[in-house]
């Protein structure tokens, strides 16, 4: 079987054990979670200012 | 006071007595993480955005109906009231959700990186895109699960209410989706570093 390479773990550990907090897991898991807490924020979307806008005339009308 | 400094509760509570600034504040505060827990779901940007609507429309009746439950935390009630509509939403159109490229806005369409090559903002967008299919490509609840804890900061107890499963189910959810992701991740070699 040939080896895979492994994703690369963020040096700032203790940052994100923090921002992870994740009682229960395992240490692997927490480590693999933060190695791909950039990926997922990067994956961030925004709803469009017309979504935004509708929410607020609604609020206004009532 | 500024707005920035208080708290979500603060907020609601500036809504309630009438001031809109309220409202507005705790969209800006929480429309990405709303919506991109929408969209994660629903792989669709009309729909996302329609259901982000639809779910602050609930919020504004209950808060004005004086019925939000001060106990809980803001963003978990939104969460759990924009789940409760994406559920909805599959019940009643019984379909399997599909991709569109919709004209939503992409963070990745704006940023600039001046420091980095061509090479590697391709490679970097393509690690992004690899990822955001990963994670579409796992169960449904282990996705959900993911979502909850990632982009709503919700605790375990938290999606375990919000999912009506318990803290165990909700924990082993998050260790499969991470065990799935790992070995797609695998796979494919890909590195996710920043």
């Amino acid at each position: 079987m040939t080896q895979t390479s492994t994703p690369d773990i963020k040096t700032n550990t203790d940052s994100a054990h923090a921002e992870c907090a994740m009682e229960g897991l395992s240490e692997d898991d927490e480590q693999f979670y933060a190695s791909i807490q950039n990926g997922l924020k990067n994956l961030i979307k925004q709803p469009s200012s017309a979504s935004i806008e509708v929410i607020l005339k609604h609020s206004k009308s009532l | 006071m500024k707005l920035q400094t208080k708290s979500d509760q603060e907020l609601v509570h500036l809504y309630i007595s009438g001031q809109e600034v309220g409202l507005e504040e705790l969209l800006r505060r929480h429309k990405s993480k709303i919506y991109t827990s929408i969209y994660l779901l629903v792989k669709d940007s009309y729909l996302a955005e329609d259901i982000f609507q639809d779910t602050f429309i609930k919020v504004i009746g209950t808060l004005k109906a004086g019925k939000y439950n001060e106990e809980g935390k803001f963003l978990p009630w939104v969460l759990r009231i924009a789940h409760n509509l994406v559920i909805d939403h599959f019940r009643k159109d019984k379909r399997t959700p599909i991709i569109t490229n919709g004209d939503g806005f992409d963070i990745f369409d704006v940023l600039k990186f001046y420091d980095e090559s061509i090479e590697e903002r391709i490679v970097r967008e393509q690690t992004y895109k690899d990822l955001k299919q990963m994670i579409h490509l796992l169960p449904s609840e282990q996705k959900e699960v993911l979502i909850m804890r990632h982009y709503g900061e919700l605790s375990f107890k938290e999606i375990a209410d919000t999912t009506n499963v318990s803290i165990n189910t909700a924990l082993g959810r998050m260790r499969y989706a991470l065990n799935n992701l790992r070995k797609m991740i695998q796979e494919k070699e890909l590195s996710l570093k920043s």
